[in-house]
């Protein structure tokens, strides 16, 4: 190695100014933080992923609850159109007509009114 | 003594090594071991694991479809559905033997609760292996109530859902009932047998996980198939005629000690059937309780009988229709006609000389019916035969419905084409003759009889029935004619009884006789009495054919069938507030 050689060599080391670190670099660097940083939001995802399933469970057990109330309504109110259809069957009515002693009409009269509007004769 | 002291350690560390290697070898041998068992048990064995381990944390549920309701309209309430097939909850009473504490005791109870004889119940509940012992179905809340207030130990209780018909007898042999084929539930009969996929619907599938409380967890693994629910049928029956009819048509089999009868009225324009009855008939409600199971069947569409007289007018028809014959063609009628070995007779044996078609269809003379025969021609009285629909089922969407059969018809003999002509040697059904009457009152056009207006499905969409010509039969003119001449069987002929004061009702009366079963001929005992008629003449508003089998005070359908169209057209007229047509009659 010649002096120039050695002399170029010492000056770069004099004058090259070192390259600045990247801010994520330097984050980085100070690792402490960042470990903790990570630990921390690891720690909140996953305590909302358990509030968020804990919500969901809940619902489902209150739209079952809920399913079951639709479920039972809808049995009562089967019921009550069963019930509208036994006391508008006609056999059911036949035999009321009995009772109140109504009679078949037998003659009936129709009304002719092509000439127009008809008043009730005093 | 350095070399002793070498020798000793290393004795002894090769004692302490072989330990350790011992001990190694044996740790080693456990984790293996263990390993392999978690191997077996999570691998190998995993499938039947997780089948053992399902069950208990695990629903899988086959969901039940919903039965489609059955409905018909009322004129009276335009718009309003009337229920006629509906769905009722009700519940099973069961027993788990294995869970009953005193079976004697219990069965005591229970047949107090149920109505139900202990002695029936105890041998039940004493099977003490058993895990599932039916005690009573189709049990009420009322009754449930009070066996839940029991609280007995092993005895439970499940839900069903159990077919509910509001109306009862009244449309029993129209919609048939819904009962057991081997252990499935199906539609048999009628409606329901003909609509049971359509009214059955799909089965769904639900498979979730549950917690310890048996609640299922949203968030696990959950596949949910809905049911689809069967879909719901309106029919074109109107709920008042076919009570009125039906209470009529029982009546008049009673009052002349019948042995069946039948009615339907039909919408000629249309198709649409409006009553459709049978007597004697049964509860669908309680299927199970009949004398015979021929109540199921549905007389108007199922029983093939030989008409007589009541199909001259066809007969008439097709020789109108080709121009042979007018109303006032005349034959001369001498009371018997040679045909072969065969000797065709008039009824009652009656001669009665110069005669015109239309007298022909009002004196229900048979040698006037071949007479027009005749000059139709056999081939093309065959044909006209098969146009208006006989011998071949007619499509109605009703199980169980016959074709009839003309074939004899086909053989192009004089004989069998002669007796065809007033309705003997051929067979048909009373939906058939109803629809060919509809022809004629319906200018001469066929319809296609149906019974369902509406399918409602599941998720709303409707199918609305159109009515379908199937062929112009005849001419508007030769169906104008006929219908004259029919007028002038009910105002003149056998069908006075069938007529309705202040209208032109036009019909024809047939009384046929029954073939032995057990010999060639006929029974002169017993006969079939039908009438077939439509009216108001100039604008239909009802076609009809009425059917009393082997009335046991009368012979003639005069007496028997015509005045039962006359009764029941009489209240059709009134019910659809059709106004007098005819000036002379008030």
């Amino acid at each position: 190695m010649t002096k120039f050689f050695r002399f170029c060599q010492v000056n770069n080391q004099k004058h090259t100014t070192p390259k600045q670190a990247g801010w994520l670099r330097r984050l980085l660097s100070r690792r402490p933080l960042v470990n903790v940083l990570l630990f921390g939001l690891i720690l909140v995802l996953g305590i909302c992923y358990l509030w968020q399933i804990n919500v969901t469970a809940t619902s489902g057990f209150a739209v079952k609850d809920l399913n079951a109330q639709l479920s039972e309504m809808q049995e009562s109110q089967q019921k009550l159109q069963l019930q509208i259809a036994d006391l508008q069957s006609l056999q059911r009515i036949q035999l009321a007509t009995e009772r109140l002693k109504l009679n078949t009409p037998t003659r009936l009269q129709y009304i002719n009114n092509a000439a127009g509007a008809v008043a009730l004769e005093k | 003594m350095t070399w002793k002291r070498h020798y000793q350690k290393d004795k002894r560390r090769t004692r302490s090594i072989d330990r350790l290697h011992i001990l190694t070898v044996a740790f080693f041998l456990f984790v293996v071991a263990i390993t392999y068992r978690l191997f077996d048990l999570q691998v190998l064995r995993h499938g039947f694991y997780e089948a053992l381990a399902s069950s208990q944390h695990d629903i899988n549920s086959l969901l039940t479809p919903e039965r489609g309701e059955i409905f018909v309209r009322d004129r009276s309430a335009q718009g309003q559905l009337y229920p006629v097939g509906a769905n009722k909850g009700l519940s099973i009473i069961y027993a788990i033997p294995k869970q009953v504490k005193d079976a004697p005791a219990t069965a005591e109870k229970l047949a107090s609760a149920l109505d139900i004889d202990q002695a029936e119940i105890q041998p039940r509940l004493e099977k003490s292996e058993d895990s599932y012992e039916p005690i009573k179905r189709q049990v009420d809340d009322e009754t449930l109530d009070k066996i839940k207030k029991l609280d007995l130990p092993g005895i439970e209780y499940s839900k069903e859902s159990v077919r509910y018909y509001p109306e009862g007898r009244y449309f029993s042999q129209l919609l048939g009932f819904v009962g057991y084929q081997g252990d499935v539930r199906a539609g048999q009969y009628g409606l329901e047998g003909y609509f049971d996929k359509e009214l059955a619907g799909q089965p769904g599938y639900f498979k979730a996980q549950t917690d310890a409380s048996g609640r299922w967890i949203t968030v696990g693994d959950t596949k949910l198939e809905e049911a689809v629910n069967g879909s719901d049928l309106v029919l074109t029956i109107d709920r008042t005629v076919q009570y009125t009819v039906c209470t009529k048509v029982a009546n008049a089999v009673k009052k002349h000690g019948a042995d069946a009868g039948s009615a339907i009225v039909m919408d000629p324009k249309t198709g649409a059937i409006i009553a459709m009855c049978g007597y004697p008939d049964f509860d669908p409600n309680k299927y199970n309780e009949v004398e015979s199971p021929s109540v199921y069947f549905n007389r108007s569409v199922y029983q093939q009988y030989e008409p007589g007289s009541v199909f001259k007018p066809i007969t008439m028809a097709a020789a109108l229709n080709e121009g042979a014959v007018g109303p006032d063609t005349t034959f001369v009628d001498t009371g018997s006609l040679q045909v072969g070995k065969y000797t065709i007779r008039n009824a009652d044996n009656k001669t009665y000389g110069e005669q015109n078609m239309t007298q022909v269809l009002e004196n229900s003379i048979n040698t006037g019916a071949i007479f027009a025969e005749q000059k139709t021609g056999n081939e093309k009285f065959s044909q006209y035969v098969e146009q208006f629909g006989f011998g071949r089922t007619t499509g109605i969407t009703l199980s169980s419905e016959s074709g009839g059969d003309i074939s004899s018809l086909e053989k192009n003999k004089d004989i069998y084409s002669f007796t065809g002509s007033f309705g003997q040697g051929i067979t048909v059904t009373p939906l058939q003759l109803v629809t060919a009457y509809a022809a004629i009152a319906n200018g001469g056009k066929l319809m296609k009889p149906y019974v369902v207006d509406e399918i409602i499905k599941d998720n709303g969409y409707e199918e609305k029935t159109e009515p379908t010509v199937v062929r112009q039969v005849i001419s508007p003119k030769t169906a104008a004619t006929l219908g004259a001449m029919l007028v002038r069987v009910v105002e003149n002929g056998h069908g006075k009884q069938a007529g309705v004061s202040g209208y032109y009702i036009a019909g024809k009366t047939g009384t046929a006789q029954i073939p032995y079963t057990d010999r060639p001929g006929y029974d002169p005992n017993r006969t079939i009495g039908t009438f077939a008629g439509f009216g108001p003449v100039e604008d239909p508003a009802f076609v009809m054919v009425v059917k009393l089998d082997v009335p046991r005070d009368v012979i003639w359908a005069e007496s028997s069938a015509a005045p039962l169209f006359g009764d029941i057209a009489k209240f059709l007229l009134n019910y659809y507030e059709v106004p007098p047509t005819r000036t002379d009659q008030k």
